[in-house]
């Protein structure tokens, strides 16, 4: 009763808190949707397919572009223990002229009837298995006038949108799935010196049996690696390494709002001393004063993270569509969860200086 | 009355005719509250002070006592031992068939919340709740207090003390001796055996402080409770059944009000 009676009668104190609170909130979020933004925009192209493992060559390190393995390694790994479908990656990091002009795209080459193919269809359809000139784009290259129906040129070689995949950014970059057979079209194009290796592809996708051991399949093919679909995102050069920094400065200012709680609740506990001495002598035990106190600190934490969300919501929607970001559920949540905890552990440091009120201090004092 | 000299306590107090607090604690054998021999010793060795030494002292129920003295004659100290605030170093304090001095902190808590009412100095209300809620809140330290009885025996209070009207204001809003009286309800309010009362009348002036004593002395009379007001204003033994006087740390004597009428 005391503690929310507090704050409500005491708004103008607990905004001071809730504002500071909010601001390192809307920071933090800011920083996640960076984060994820980052992430998801790395990793989409191999995180948005059927695709739960691929296998590269051994010296690739895992990183799609640098890896070189055959058609007929595909059929090997087909029948590798544990595979449910292997499909051909190809992967083509280049330019095309779009509707609008020139854009960056990362062609990707595919089976569209195997493991590998996009399952974030958003319209339209994926192309056919051995269906030529025609292709699926990411929804980001809506912003460059991209739609169904939309002729995009790499090369030289034209391709018709028929479809568009969400969540499929490759390294930041928009992508575009085709049939293998019109992605080395583009490839042969754009890189001569690849000519006359028709059947080079980057990697080869998999759909692997729950529990399949990866290490066996990849036996099957002597010189190649097998990393699962997460692992071969985190792979992909500056991915993780982003993602430590900014979980880094996350976690640093979650820490930074736990001291401020902290702060302000030990000022607030040393100004109402004389208050806690006499509830002390009235009856009040330790437990009952400091779980207000920490009642107050989880109701200021909550508050806070209300307004940060509404603040970087808003912020969101002012952001350049360029730069990565992504507001998701789960990262809020999390941050939700940290910031109300951090709070609450704040709050805590208060009840030692708490319990070491004097109820006998409430007594005699100015005379 | 309005004339009175001012008289201060910090001059000791001339020789009455009283007894002293130990014969008197032999004349109430059955008393509510027995203060037996107790001692508070602080520090140690050469810088040991001692701020109560070997006090005895009586009181019936019922009664409305004074406990008199200058400025660091230990009076605060004592009535903070009685109340269970602080441990005697030696003797003990029985209030009924409860042992004072032998309770633990965590007994102490709710021996003061149930058994004691207080009335400080600077009423002490809690800034943020009205006075109606500065009521309620001591009965919600009660485990198992039901709220509309508390509500009642608030709103009924608050009318005795003439606060009818301020109920819903907040402590900011209400005089000096408005608070005090908001005070003097919340240490009724938990039906206390024990009424333990601190220079109630420090931040008032003669005539707020007389009307504030005139009215503690008709609750705690008029509710058969027993009450210790610590003061060094001789203008307010008047209110009183009996004073104890205190001068370095002993209790000197008990005397009528009027042995020691201006």
């Amino acid at each position: 009763m005391l503690a929310l009676r507090e704050l409500q009668r005491g708004r103008g104190r607990f905004a001071a808190i809730v504002s500071a609170l909010g601001l390192l909130v809307f920071l933090v979020l800011v920083l996640g949707a960076l984060a994820d933004g980052l992430f998801y925009g790395a990793t989409g192209a191999v995180r948005s397919t059927s695709a739960t493992a691929y296998a590269f060559d051994d010296e690739a390190e895992g990183s799609l572009v640098r890896s070189r393995l055959t058609r007929d390694d595909v059929a090997l790994l087909a029948d590798a223990p544990g595979v449910e479908s292997a499909g051909p990656v190809g992967v083509l990091l280049t330019g095309g002229t779009g509707p609008e002009g020139d854009v960056s795209v990362a062609v990707f080459g595919i089976d569209p009837a195997a493991a590998g193919a996009p399952v974030t269809l958003s319209e339209g359809r994926l192309p056919e298995p051995g269906e030529t000139g025609v292709a699926a784009a990411d929804t980001r290259l809506e912003s460059d006038g991209i739609g169904i129906g939309s002729v995009i040129s790499v090369g030289g070689v034209e391709t018709s949108i028929v479809g568009m995949v969400d969540d499929a950014s490759y390294q930041l970059q928009p992508t575009l799935w085709t049939a293998l057979d019109t992605w080395r079209d583009m490839r042969d194009a754009v890189r001569p010196e690849l000519r006359g290796q028709p059947d080079v592809i980057n990697a080869v996708a998999l759909t692997t049996a729950p529990g399949a051991d990866l290490s066996a399949i990849a036996a099957t093919l002597p010189g190649s690696t097998v990393l699962t679909a997460e692992a071969t995102g985190l792979a992909i050069p500056g991915v993780e390494q982003q993602a430590s920094t900014l979980n880094a400065i996350i976690y640093t200012t979650l820490a930074v709002a736990g001291l401020v709680v902290a702060l302000f609740f030990a000022l607030l506990v040393l100004e109402k001393r004389e208050l806690f001495a006499a509830l002390k002598a009235l009856g009040s035990s330790t437990w009952r004063l400091g779980s207000g106190v920490i009642a107050q600190a989880a109701v200021s934490s909550f508050l806070g993270v209300v307004v940060g969300a509404i603040v970087a919501r808003l912020f969101g929607l002012i952001i350049p569509a360029n730069v990565p970001t992504l507001f998701r559920f789960d990262t809020l949540m999390t941050i939700a969860v940290f910031t109300i905890v951090a709070g609450v552990v704040g709050a805590v440091f208060s009840l030692r200086r708490i319990a070491r009120i004097d109820p006998a201090t409430a007594i005699g004092g100015v005379l | 009355m309005t004339d009175d000299p001012v008289v201060d306590a910090t001059d000791a107090v001339p020789d009455g005719p009283g007894p002293t607090p130990a014969e008197d604690a032999g004349r109430h054998a059955h008393a509510l509250l027995r203060v037996d021999s107790v001692s508070k010793v602080y520090g140690s060795g050469h810088t040991e002070v001692t701020a109560v030494a070997d006090a005895t002292m009586s009181v019936d129920q019922g009664e409305f006592v004074a406990l008199l003295g200058p400025s660091g004659s230990g009076k605060t100290t004592l009535i903070s031992i009685i109340g269970g605030l602080l441990q005697a170093s030696s003797g003990s304090v029985h209030l009924g068939d409860v042992d004072v001095t032998s309770q633990s902190a965590r007994e102490l808590t709710r021996f003061r919340a149930e058994r004691v009412g207080f009335v400080f100095q600077s009423a002490n209300l809690v800034p943020f709740l009205t006075a109606r809620e500065n009521l309620l809140y001591v009965t919600s330290l009660i485990k198992g207090s039901s709220r509309s009885e508390a509500k009642a025996r608030a709103d009924q209070l608050l009318e005795e003390l003439g606060l009818a009207d301020r109920a819903g204001n907040l402590p900011e809003q209400l005089s000096g001796g408005e608070r005090q009286r908001v005070a003097i309800g919340r240490a009724l309010m938990n039906d206390p055996d024990l009424v333990l009362v601190d220079e109630p009348t420090a931040a008032l002036d003669t005539a707020l402080g007389r009307q504030v004593v005139e009215m503690l002395r008709r609750e705690i009379k008029s509710r058969g409770k027993t009450g210790i007001m610590v003061t060094h204003d001789l203008r307010m033994v008047e209110y009183t059944d009996r004073v104890f006087e205190i001068l370095d740390g002993e209790l000197t004597h008990v005397e009528e009000p009027s042995a020691l009428s201006h």
